[in-house]
C-alpha cells in the first residue's frame, strides 16, 4: 500500500483508540500551576511502552518529566522533531463550567475538558504521528524524534528549553512540527513573545475613611494600568516580506476566521493583558499594597530590551511603584521563513485533505517552538481551533483532532521522504 | 479646680505604673479582627473588674467575641453615664512593622502595638477611669456603666449591635463617653457613615495573548475604580451651622493639628477608598472576573438613598459589572449636639489640665457611638491621636495616654455630679 494511504488507513482503523487516548489524557489533572505532570507523562509513557517504542524520561525537575523518543532510517539525512506539551492551564472556577473539566466527556462532537484544545489534542496528534512514522521510518531517509514536555504553560525552562540546551544533538533536528492550537485555517511560522512583569505599588496605607492620610495603592494601580496602555501603540520593525504577507486580504481573513475578528492586527502589535490584580486587605482599610501581574506580548520586530525600557519609563511616573522582572529575560519574538518547504507541504496536505490552504501567520500566543527557532531550527505549528482555550468549557472538535493528525502524519512522511 | 477633681488627680498620679502596666497587658493580648477573637483582652478586663469587687456581666453570642458590661451606683441618685470601648483591633501586615505589633514596646516616650490608638489606649483609659471612680463612688451621684465590646472593626454583628438588639436596657444611659481616637485636641460629636459596595466584573475571559477575543475584567475593574472617583463631586446639603463651623479657619487648623492635615476639609466631603481590588488567576490568562470593593463615606447631609442613584449611574457605564451594597446595617451619618453638656465638660476639663480646649470634630470613620446616637443618647468621643491608626508601628505618646485618662476620669465625675447630681 502507498505509505500515504497506509497512514490514512491506520488513522481510520485507530479512530476510537486515538480519541480514547485523548479522553484519558483529559481526565488527568495536569494544571500548571501547580504543574504536577507526572501522571500525564505516565499516560504517554504507558502508550509508548504498549507500542514497543523506546523512550527516555528526562526530568531535571522531579514533578515535570519530559519524554524523548526517536526512530531513524540507517543513514538519516533529515531530522524532523515533533513537539507537544502535557501541562495545561489551571481550571479556575469549576462552578462556572457546565462540563466536568476533568471528565474527558464526549458530547456534541467534541471531547470536553481543561487542556483538550491547549494542547492535549495536539500532543495526542504528535504521539500518534510518531507511532505511525516509526513504522515507516525505514522507507524514508530520515529520523523522527518525539519530544513531550511538561512545563510549557510556565515558560519551558525545565522542558523544551532544557532539552534544546542540554540535548541539542538529539532534539534540535532540522525542522519542527508542533500541533498547538492554531486553527486548521492557519499555520504558524512565527510567534509573539511573552514579556511578563509584576508591578508592585507600596504606600503607607491606613484607614479607609482617611483618604487624605496616605496615597492609595489600589488607585495608583488603576492609574498605572491606564498608563500601560501606551505599550500597545509601539510599532514593530518587521521584515518587509513578512509585512507584505500579513497585509494580504486572504491572510487577514484567515486570521479573523481562525482566531476571531481583529486577530490579524493583534498579531502585529503589542498586546497588554493585566493577568492578575491584587490589592488591599479589607474594604475599609486604605490599601498599602497592590500588585499588578502584567502579560505583554511582543510581535516580532520589538525586542524585550525595548519593552523593558518603555515599561520602566512609564513606571517611573509613579514613585510608589517598582517593577519586578523575571530573573531571566524571555526569548525575543521568533520567526521562521514563511518560504520554508514545510509551509508548502502543510498547505498542500491540507488542501488535499480538506480543500483549503491554511494561511501562514504569526502566532499570538507563545509556544515552545521559540526555543528551536532561537537555535536556528525552523519550526511550524498546525493545530486545532483555539476557540475555548484557557476559558470555561474548553472542548476540542473530534473531526479537527483527526484532521490535525492526518495532516501531521502525511506532512511528516512527505518531508522525511525528501519530497518537498 | 474643685476638691474632688484634685483628689482624683492625686489618685491617678499615684497609680501611673499600674495604669501603664494595664495598657501594656491589653496591647500584648492579640485581638485582630478578622478573625475577631477578643477573649484574651476580655480576660484581662474581667479580672481587673473582679479584683475591684465589681461584677462583670459577659455576653458572648459568638463564643470568641465576648462583650462585657459592669456598673455601679453613686451615693445618691443622678444621671447615668455610659463608657464604651471595643476590644478588637485591625489586622496586622507583620512584615511592615518595625516593632512587635503585640509587644507593647516602649521607646522614646511612646508605646507601640496594634490598637494603641484604635482603641486599646482609650479602652484602658475608660477601664481605669471606671475603677478609680468606683473607689470614690461614695462621693458621686448617679450611675456609671462600663461597656467593652467586640466586633467593632468590621461593624460586625456580635458586638455593640448585638448588645443593642438583645440587652438594650443595659447599654442605654443619659450620655455616652467613648475613648475612640479623636486626638486630644478634638472632641468628636458626630461621624460620617460608611457606604460600601462590592462590584463584580465578569467577562468571557480566555488566553492572555488573545486580547481581541474578550474584554478584560481587570482592565474594566481598574476603569471602574477610576470612574468611582466622581462620587466626590456629588453635592451635599449639610446644616448651615455645621458647614460654618468647619469652614472656621481657627477650628480647621486645630482639627488638622490633632487629626492630621486635611481632616477638616474631608469632614464635609464624600470620600472614596478602593479598599480591595482582586482579579485574575494567572498572569497569562485573560481574566474573566475582577472584584472591586469601594468604601465611600457619607458626610453629614448626605444619605445613602441620595447617593445610590449616583453610584448606579456611574456603574451603568460598565455593562459587564454587577454590584451590591455591603455596608453595615447602620449607615446613616449621625451627630449629637456640638454644643451639648458633655462637650462643654470635656472642653473645660482639658483646659483645666493645661491643654488647649478641644474643638468639635466629626469622625471620618465609623464607631459604635452611632448606635447610642440612633437611640437618642448624646455620644461624644475623646481619645488619643489617630495619627498611626491602622498603620504599621501604631503607637501613642505615653503622656497623651495619661492625659486622656485624667480627662476621662474628671469629665465622668463632673458629669455625674453635674447640674442635677451635685450635692
Amino acid at each position: 500500500m502507498d505509505p500515504r494511504e497506509q497512514l490514512l488507513a491506520w488513522i481510520e482503523t485507530d479512530r476510537d483508540r486515538i480519541i480514547g487516548f485523548l479522553q484519558d489524557f483529559a481526565r488527568i489533572d495536569t494544571s500548571n500551576p501547580p504543574g504536577e505532570t507526572r501522571f500525564g507523562a505516565a499516560h504517554v509513557a504507558r502508550f509508548l511502552l504498549e507500542n514497543d517504542l523506546d523512550f527516555r524520561a528526562i526530568a531535571p525537575k522531579q514533578d515535570n518529566p519530559n519524554l524523548v523518543a526517536s526512530a531513524a532510517a540507517p543513514s538519516p539525512s533529515r531530522h524532523l522533531v515533533l513537539n507537544g506539551h502535557i501541562d495545561v492551564f489551571p481550571i479556575g472556577d469549576r462552578a462556572r463550567w457546565s462540563r466536568d473539566p476533568l471528565g474527558g466527556e464526549i458530547a456534541d462532537g467534541r471531547v470536553w475538558g481543561r487542556g483538550t484544545v491547549d494542547m492535549k489534542a495536539g500532543t495526542t496528534a504528535s504521539i500518534f504521528t510518531y507511532l505511525y512514522l516509526s513504522r515507516l521510518i525505514r522507507k524514508t531517509a530520515g529520523r523522527v524524534t518525539l519530544t513531550v514536555v511538561s512545563d510549557e504553560e510556565t515558560g519551558g525552562r525545565w522542558g523544551a528549553e532544557y532539552l534544546t540546551e542540554h540535548m541539542a544533538s538529539e532534539v534540535l533536528g532540522d525542522c519542527v512540527l508542533n500541533a498547538e492550537p492554531s486553527s486548521p485555517h492557519t499555520l504558524r511560522f512565527g510567534e509573539k513573545c511573552m514579556f511578563w512583569l509584576t508591578i508592585k505599588v507600596r504606600t503607607p496605607g491606613g484607614h479607609g475613611a482617611y483618604p487624605h492620610m496616605s496615597a492609595s495603592a489600589t488607585r495608583i494601580a488603576a492609574r498605572i494600568i491606564e498608563a500601560l496602555a501606551e505599550v500597545e501603540t509601539m510599532t514593530p520593525d518587521l521584515p518587509q516580506h513578512v509585512r507584505t504577507l500579513l497585509a494580504r486580504p486572504d491572510i487577514i481573513a484567515a486570521y479573523d476566521r481562525g482566531l476571531g475578528k481583529g486577530a490579524a492586527g493583534v498579531a502585529q502589535r503589542v498586546t497588554l493583558n493585566i493577568g492578575t490584580l491584587a490589592g488591599g486587605v479589607k474594604v475599609n482599610m486604605l490599601p498599602g499594597e497592590c500588585d499588578i501581574g502584567v502579560d505583554i506580548r511582543l510581535p516580532p520586530g520589538i525586542t524585550c530590551e525595548q519593552m523593558r525600557t518603555t515599561v520602566e519609563r512609564i513606571a517611573a511616573r509613579f514613585p510608589e511603584a517598582s517593577i519586578e522582572l523575571p530573573p531571566r529575560s524571555p526569548v525575543d519574538p521568533t520567526l521562521s521563513d514563511p518560504a520554508h518547504p514545510m509551509v508548502g507541504i502543510l498547505q498542500d496536505t491540507v488542501e488535499q485533505l480538506a480543500g483549503y490552504r491554511p494561511a501562514p501567520v504569526i502566532s499570538l500566543g507563545g509556544t515552545d517552538c521559540r526555543f528551536w527557532r532561537r537555535a536556528g531550527v525552523p519550526a511550524f505549528v498546525y493545530g486545532p481551533s483555539p476557540e475555548g482555550m484557557g476559558g470555561i468549557d474548553e472542548g476540542v472538535r473530534i473531526d479537527e483532532v483527526l484532521h490535525i493528525l492526518r495532516t501531521h502524519a502525511l506532512a511528516s512522511w512527505q518531508w522525511l521522504s525528501g519530497r518537498g | 479646680m474643685d476638691e474632688l477633681s484634685r483628689d482624683v488627680l492625686t489618685r491617678l498620679d499615684a497609680d501611673r505604673d499600674r495604669a501603664l502596666a494595664m495598657l501594656r497587658a491589653i496591647l500584648q493580648a492579640p485581638s485582630p479582627n478578622p478573625p475577631g477573637d477578643t477573649r484574651a483582652v476580655a480576660a484581662i478586663i474581667t479580672q481587673a473588674l473582679t479584683a475591684a469587687g465589681i461584677e462583670a456581666k459577659i455576653f458572648a453570642p459568638h463564643p470568641d467575641m465576648p462583650n462585657i458590661v459592669a456598673r455601679f451606683d453613686g451615693a445618691r441618685p443622678g444621671r447615668h453615664l455610659v463608657l464604651n470601648g471595643h476590644m478588637d483591633v485591625f489586622p496586622v501586615a507583620r512584615h511592615e512593622w518595625g516593632h512587635d505589633p503585640w509587644g507593647g514596646e516602649i521607646a522614646d516616650g511612646r508605646i507601640y502595638g496594634r490598637g494603641a490608638c484604635d482603641m486599646k489606649g482609650g479602652l484602658a483609659s475608660l477601664l481605669l477611669a471606671f475603677l478609680h471612680l468606683h473607689a470614690i463612688r461614695d462621693r458621686l451621684a448617679g450611675r456609671i456603666t462600663f461597656t467593652a465590646v467586640s466586633d467593632e472593626e468590621t461593624f460586625g454583628p456580635w458586638g455593640a449591635r448585638w448588645m443593642f438588639e438583645h440587652q438594650r436596657a443595659l447599654m442605654l444611659g443619659d450620655c455616652l463617653l467613648s475613648g475612640e481616637p479623636s486626638s486630644p485636641q478634638c472632641v468628636r460629636f458626630g461621624e460620617k457613615a460608611p457606604y460600601w459596595i462590592a462590584i463584580t466584573v465578569r467577562t468571557r475571559g480566555g488566553h492572555g495573548a488573545y486580547t481581541h477575543a474578550s474584554a478584560s475584567a481587570t482592565k474594566i475593574g481598574a476603569r471602574i475604580a477610576k470612574a468611582l472617583e466622581a462620587v466626590k463631586d456629588i453635592p451635599v446639603r449639610a446644616p448651615d451651622n455645621l458647614v460654618a463651623m468647619f469652614r472656621d479657619p481657627a477650628i480647621a487648623r486645630q482639627i488638622d493639628e490633632g487629626c492630621g492635615a486635611g481632616h477638616a476639609s474631608v469632614i464635609p466631603e464624600v470620600t472614596l477608598n478602593i479598599g480591595r481590588i482582586t482579579g485574575g488567576l494567572k498572569v497569562n490568562v485573560l481574566p474573566s472576573e475582577c472584584r472591586v470593593e469601594a468604601d465611600v463615606r457619607l458626610p453629614i447631609g448626605l444619605t445613602k438613598d441620595e447617593l445610590r442613584p449616583h453610584v448606579a449611574a456611574i456603574l451603568a457605564d460598565f455593562p459587564d459589572a454587577t454590584w451590591e451594597e455591603i455596608s453595615p446595617p447602620e449607615d446613616a451619618p449621625s451627630w449629637s449636639d456640638p454644643d451639648g453638656e458633655m462637650m462643654g465638660i470635656l472642653r473645660r476639663t482639658v483646659q483645666a489640665l493645661g491643654r488647649p480646649a478641644p474643638v468639635p470634630v466629626v469622625t471620618l470613620g465609623g464607631t459604635d457611638t452611632r448606635l447610642w446616637r440612633y437611640a437618642g443618647v448624646p455620644a461624644y468621643i475623646y481619645g488619643l491621636s489617630p495619627e498611626s491608626m491602622a498603620a504599621a508601628d501604631e503607637n501613642i505618646l505615653i503622656e497623651d495616654f495619661f492625659h486622656v485618662l485624667r480627662t476621662h476620669t474628671l469629665a465622668a465625675a463632673r458629669y455625674l455630679n453635674g447640674p442635677r447630681g451635685a450635692a
